[in-house]
């Protein structure tokens, strides 16, 4: 008897693989109503402004801001995956709407807690916050994936804070997810692979980091700071994309796209020593080459969001 | 050890195998014992260049594939004495080039005694031009003056420094640019990009700068490397990238549309 509650208690561990708790940035795409020539439109304006950044992303599909009880799942996701999107998951939406979900291999998420305040305290202008990159957590839910509290692992389980979703944006919880990215963020490679796969092994809770980076950023690549600063002590080629959820410093020319504050941060500045940028954008505001091409153009510059217009000004 | 470099540029018809041809044969000139290998499997047009086409017995591919050994299918260049060329297979896809195989002919090569080894790209950014890449010590980044070669070269920075078996590793390889067809009156009339325009968005160190020239497709068409033609401009720009990849300062030439005296050439560099 002793042996088989031992053995019970002890879960044998799996050759094959392991599990572990893993905090990934996710894409939110937030539903406001669905037509599928509209969202094809919009979609479509969409990747084009940033192409690499929606390169085989995945994105978990919010029904929660929808008005209607149900929409066609299907061609949505179609849509998506045409554009380069992975859908990997719906949230929200109608019992109906989860029924479909579920057929069409879709993970479930849980609701956002703060229903309807965040679209108040996240809009950066109408169209920009349609789409935006936020923090999402991919873990195994505790009901589906029993993790044993005796499980003899050498990792110590996922911390309960992780298993929360962070999904409000208070302050607190934010910082939580933070440390976590900066985990997560080790494993976004320079070219276009977008966020890895490696598990994240107890984050400690630390205060916000920046990344560094020291060569040029070239043609094709992405570099994407999850929780923090990014900042380039080179150049950033035109083709190439950096982005960072805080500030942006390049002390170099910036020729390729820089995205600040791109989980709705409106107070990330982009800092650069030559202004020659294809696009900026902050919070989800952009300007494109041919509106840059002033005064500041090929010099230093800065570039904020006050009252959801994006200035620019030399440094 | 051998050091392994590639010819490289992601753009095509810029002058990589006219590049691989001449460098390699200057290596030779200067008593290194080289070997040419040509990546772009299905082409082959290394050998035309270095006239030896009809010497192609076993090529490169039958060598990864053990249907040849190595000894068997190396060319000995006709004019240098250390030079070796490895032609490409004409027959093959370029998909038969695998990492192993081609790990295992760099290895034997270093393990017969050559100093050099030039892998010749093909252009693109697929398997061919990856296996030509993923092993090297140095690339040789050729770009035409003109935008879109030089956003291919930049593209092609970024995966030798992310996807090269040294940047696996954690290290670098190291980077020269070869600006090629230069044309210093279309670059006088703004038709083309500038050295210095060049040198600054790419931000690499310039082995040299290979002028716009006939003698380039004379040279190719008789089957002789550029380098040999010592009194064009094109062959001796060429003999200045050599000297700069041995280590020696050399000042850059055939930049403006008259020779300039040095002071001059000084004084426009800095300007
Ligand atoms: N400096 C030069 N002046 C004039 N013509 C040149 C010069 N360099 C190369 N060429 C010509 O450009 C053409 C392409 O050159 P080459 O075959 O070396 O390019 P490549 O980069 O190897 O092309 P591919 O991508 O097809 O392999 C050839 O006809 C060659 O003679
Ligand atoms: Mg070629």
């Amino acid at each position: 008897m002793d042996s088989t509650q031992a053995s019970a208690a002890s879960v044998a561990p799996s050759s094959s693989f392991r599990l572990k708790g893993g905090l990934f940035p996710m894409t939110l795409l937030e539903l406001k109503h669905f037509d599928a020539a509209d969202f094809e439109a919009d979609l479509q304006n969409k990747v084009s402004e940033a192409p690499a950044f929606f390169q085989q992303a995945p994105v978990v599909i919010s029904a929660e801001q929808l008005q209607t009880e149900s929409f066609d799942l299907d061609s949505c996701l179609s849509l998506c995956r045409q554009y380069g999107l992975i859908p990997v998951a719906l949230r929200g939406g109608s019992e109906s709407l989860q029924a479909l979900a579920r057929e069409l291999n879709l993970a479930q998420m849980a609701e956002s807690r703060q229903r309807g305040s965040r679209v108040a305290t996240n809009s950066g202008g109408e169209e920009p916050s349609a789409m935006q990159q936020e923090p999402s957590a991919l873990q195994q839910e505790p009901s589906a994936l029993q993790q044993e509290p005796s499980a003899p692992t050498d990792e110590p389980p996922v911390p309960e804070q992780q298993q929360l979703l962070p999904l409000d944006e208070s302050e607190a919880s934010q910082l939580e997810v933070d440390a976590a990215d900066r985990e997560a963020n080790e494993c976004v490679d320079q070219s276009n692979d977008g966020v890895g796969s490696t598990a994240i092994e107890t984050p400690p809770p630390a205060p916000m980091q920046s990344k560094i980076i020291t060569t040029p950023v070239r043609s094709g690549q992405q570099v994407y700071a999850a929780g923090g600063d990014l900042i380039v002590m080179s150049s950033v080629s035109a083709g190439a994309e950096i982005l960072a959820d805080g500030n942006i410093h390049v002390y170099g020319a910036l020729r390729g796209r820089a995205l600040a504050g791109v989980r709705g941060d409106s107070k990330a500045r982009i800092f650069c020593q030559s202004l020659e940028a294809e696009l900026i954008s902050i919070a989800g505001s952009f300007k494109l080459d041919e509106d840059l091409r002033g005064e500041l153009w090929k010099k230093p510059a800065q570039a904020s969001l006050s009252d959801e217009a994006l200035n620019i000004t030399g440094l | 050890m051998a050091k392994i470099i590639v010819v490289t540029s992601g753009k095509g018809g810029v002058g990589k195998t006219t590049t691989s041809a001449a460098i390699s044969s200057g290596l030779a000139l200067r008593g290194h014992k080289t070997a040419v290998i040509d990546f772009d499997i299905g082409l082959r047009n290394l050998d035309i260049v270095m006239d030896c086409e009809r010497r192609v017995v076993y090529d490169f591919v039958n060598v990864i594939n053990g249907e040849a050994n190595l000894r068997q299918a190396l060319i000995k260049d006709k004019r240098c004495e250390n030079l070796y060329i490895l032609p490409a297979s004409q027959t093959r896809d370029k998909d038969a080039l695998s990492q192993e195989g081609v790990e295992r002919v760099l290895k034997e090569l270093d393990e017969e005694g050559f100093e050099f080894i030039i892998c010749d790209s093909p252009a693109g950014i697929e398997h061919g031009a990856f296996m030509a890449l993923y092993f090297a010590d140095m690339a040789i980044v050729v770009a035409n003056p003109e935008v879109s070669s030089v956003r291919d070269s930049d593209r092609i920075l970024g995966i030798l420094q992310s996807k090269s078996r040294r940047a696996e590793n954690g290290g670098q390889v190291e980077e020269r640019l070869l600006l090629t067809r230069y044309n210093p009156a279309r670059v006088a009339k703004g038709e083309m990009l500038g050295v210095e325009d060049v040198e600054e968005i790419l931000a690499t160190k310039l082995l040299g700068v290979i002028p716009e020239s006939e003698s380039v497709l004379k040279a190719s068409n008789q089957g002789v490397p550029v380098i040999h033609d010592a009194d064009s401009n094109a062959g001796q720009a060429y003999g200045d990238a050599v000297s700069r990849l041995l280590g020696e300062e050399v000042d850059h030439r055939f930049l403006s549309v008259e020779q300039k005296g040095l002071l001059q050439r000084l004084f426009r560099r800095s300007a």
